[in-house]
């Protein structure tokens, strides 16, 4: 039998790892903070003056950062809030005893996520264009206004539908593979005490799962806040700033404005703002399971 | 010697069984690295390539697809001679200019040629060579119309060889255009509802006599929230997504209308009547039911769309999609004509896209080889053929004979085109026009405050 090493050939065992982490992580994050000092372009980024915190100070004081940080944070809340529920409703739906061809519609509910952002973007853009779109045309024969779900009005709605549609898959695959590891014999018990379907599911299935409902729920505002791809195909963050998110405003300072400066300063910003409620979040979770 | 394992009981002749598999495994592995020692060693030894590969960026598209053309023949020919063999590495449009930049910024010789674009060049400058040493006499040669040399050059000096021009046209629906000028009832309409929507009757003109409040009557009349018996639904169908490449369509309105981007001292001319009345003519066309509210996230593709699928009579468009418009199997083939942009002042937006020198290339001689065979006439030759558009007098004006677009094009380009700037902030300005005129056209603001805010944005933007 072998034994396992305690020798200096672990180290060497997790370098390629921590190179990596190194490589992709670490340095790119203190790479920001230099270039966020600096009043630098992308093409020339070895002719950049030092301005010190001037980027943070222009980007705190730049009335467009907090309407992207707010219609994020707005974005954040109510998609997340509605995948929450919509996937947990499918979820609990799904995990009745006796449902025909669940795993068919299992894999078919999964599509949607495993469409990059972007591309689903462009394929709402085709189907809701109200020229040759089908999605348009059938909702304005049923008597919905199809051909106007990309107009100002109804944009953000649109937006924020779309999200569902290719998210609610993902909360809804977190969550029903929770609910697989609480114990029947639980409800069965609580059935035979005469608890309702009601009680059974506030008392024994949310708090049983919780640990997974706050997970999902991390992972969905962290990406939900960040959201960039399918918004920046759909409107470019239009009309005006209607719908432009905080990665939009980063993405546009940077490579349209051309100022890597200050887009970095933005990031910075945006990782501090991001990072306290995040921990707090996380340290909740860490307390709940260490109990 | 202290051993780097922890001492435990073992059983010895399952230990004398795992040593003999190690020492198996240890003699493959010791065989195999062996063999990988000989192929590079001989690989090493092999002679050096002769040829020189040439690695440039495209963008994919109908560009590429007639480049391709070009360098199949360059290898199959001139290149053998000079040593040379291309390749073209195609990235994508969307997010195209990040990704180059990108690799501008790591000062990369990974390409040896870059894509570039009027309104880019300005500010690749850093991460270029000029080329006027490469391509001397390249204006003289006559291959080229000069505007379009000038408009890849900074300052005297030559960053690009033009390869493709893009300015607009008007397209409009020739069957259409031809009826409302002839037919008696729809002349009675169109004067009803320019009277009604916009205060003032108004007669059908010819389209190359066009003004923008023709533009706006013809919009309604063609609408059918106007005119429940139009043959579209739609009068035009207006780019006006916060897009930079709307905002050189929209150009055209301003510069129609006797404004521009500065004055004669260079200062920045945002703040003036003529910026409010070119956003409002847009504004009013959306808002009067001319073009669709969804008009703010419509790019080329939406725009074609609508008219291909005749539910726009006519659309300000890039002069590439006469191709799409009236190729054959396009539902309104053989109806699509080509006008000036309406205005006063018949103006059309035009660029140059082509190809610049990495300044960290390893291959300038041999790349540099490759854009002297660019700037011929037979390069050019087989680029317009294989569907490119390149700006030259003669191809355009050969294929004017069988391609309606060409012929317009060499006429717009000598006779009206402009080009805003070719400074390192156009993209940046675009930006700021974008996002401003779509809000205007949204109906989130006003284009007064439209004009203040772009003319104070981009005088922040000059000053840094």
């Amino acid at each position: 039998m072998i034994a396992y090493s305690r020798g200096p050939a672990r180290y060497f065992q997790i370098l390629p790892l921590v190179l990596l982490i190194l490589l992709l992580t670490i340095f790119p994050t203190f790479f920001a903070y230099l270039i966020s000092t600096y009043q630098v372009r992308l093409s020339a980024l070895d002719e950049g003056t030092f301005v010190g915190l001037s980027n943070f100070a222009k980007t705190l004081s730049d009335r467009e950062f907090y309407e992207a940080l707010w219609f994020s944070l707005r974005f954040a809340v109510v998609t997340t809030g509605l995948e929450m529920l919509v996937g947990f409703g499918i979820a609990l739906w799904f995990n009745r005893k006796a449902l025909p061809g669940k795993r068919i519609m299992i894999s078919l509910m999964l599509l949607p996520i495993m469409v990059s952002p972007a591309l689903l973007g462009i394929m709402f853009r085709l189907m809701l264009n109200s020229f040759v779109g089908p999605v348009a045309y059938y909702l304005k024969q049923a008597g919905f206004p199809g051909d106007k779900l990309l107009t100002p009005n109804y944009l953000v709605f649109t937006l924020i539908l779309i999200d569902i549609a290719q998210w609610t898959p993902f909360v809804f695959l977190i969550l029903y593979s929770a609910l697989q590891t609480v114990p029947k014999e639980l409800y069965e018990a609580a059935s035979v005490d005469g608890a309702t379907s009601l009680q059974k599911l506030r008392s024994l299935t949310i708090p049983l799962i919780m640990p997974f409902i706050l997970i999902t729920l991390v992972i969905r505002v962290i990406d939900s806040f960040k959201i960039f791809d399918m918004i920046h195909v759909l409107t470019g963050g239009g009309p005006g700033t209607l719908t432009t998110t905080i990665s939009i405003y980063i993405y546009k300072m940077a490579f349209n404005a051309g100022d890597i400066g200050r887009a970095s300063a933005a990031s910075l910003i945006l990782l501090l703002v991001l990072s306290i409620p995040l921990g707090l979040i996380l340290t909740r979770i860490m307390r709940q399971e260490a109990r | 010697m202290r051993s780097t394992f922890r001492q435990v009981p073992f059983n010895t002749l399952a230990f004398e069984k795992e040593l003999k598999t190690v020492k198996t495994t240890h003699k493959s592995l010791l065989m195999l690295l062996t063999l990988v020692l000989v192929a590079s060693l001989t690989a090493v030894a092999a002679p050096a390539r002769a040829v020189t590969e040439v690695k440039m960026i495209y963008w994919t598209g109908p560009e590429s697809l007639a480049m391709a053309n070009v360098i199949d023949s360059y290898n199959a020919g001139p290149g053998k001679t000079d040593g040379v063999q291309v390749q073209m590495v195609l990235f994508g449009r969307e997010g195209f200019w990040e990704r180059q930049e990108t690799l501008m910024a790591a000062k990369s010789s990974d390409v040896d040629v870059f894509y570039t674009a009027s309104y880019y060049v300005g500010r690749q400058q850093a991460a270029l060579d000029e080329i006027t040493s490469v391509v001397p006499k390249i204006k003289e040669s006559g291959v080229f119309i000069p505007n379009a040399v000038d408009s890849l050059a900074i300052g005297g000096k030559l960053y690009g060889v033009p390869l493709d021009v893009s300015l607009h046209f008007m397209y409009y629906r020739t069957d259409l255009i031809d009826k409302l000028l002839t037919d008696a009832a729809w002349q009675a309409k169109y004067k009803e509802i320019s009277k009604a929507k916009l205060g003032m009757e108004m007669s059908p003109k010819p389209i190359d006599q066009w003004s923008w409040d023709d533009f706006k009557a013809a919009s309604l009349f063609f609408s059918k929230a106007n005119n429940p018996d139009s043959p579209t639904e739609y009068g035009t169908a207006l780019q006006a997504k916060n897009l930079i490449y709307n905002v050189m369509i929209w150009g055209n309105v301003l510069y129609s209308l006797g404004g521009s981007w500065f004055d004669k001292d260079g200062k920045p001319n945002f703040d003036t009547k003529e910026f409010r009345d070119a956003a409002n003519v847009y504004a009013d066309v959306i808002k009067l039911g001319g073009s669709p509210a969804a008009s703010t996230t419509y790019e080329y593709g939406e725009a074609n769309q609508a008219f291909m699928s005749s539910q726009a009579a006519f659309m300000l468009q890039w002069n590439a999609a006469y191709n799409e418009l009236n190729g054959a199997s396009s539902p309104v083939t053989g109806k699509v004509g080509i006008a000036p942009i309406p205005g006063p002042k018949k103006v059309s937006y035009s660029h140059a896209l082509g190809v610049a020198l990495n300044k960290n290339s390893k291959n300038k001689d041999a790349a540099g080889k490759w854009l002297s065979y660019l700037a011929t006439q037979p390069a050019i030759d087989i680029y317009a053929k294989a569907g490119g558009l390149p700006p030259s007098s003669s191809v355009l004006t050969s294929m004017g004979k069988t391609r309606a677009d060409f012929a317009q094009t060499a006429v717009f380009l000598e006779k009206y085109g402009y080009t805003p700037s070719t400074g390192p902030d156009v993209f940046a300005i675009l930006d700021i026009l974008a996002k401003n005129l779509s809000g205007v056209w949204a109906g989130q603001k006003d284009a007064a405050s439209a004009a203040t805010d772009s003319q104070t944005s981009v005088l922040a933007l000059i000053k840094k």
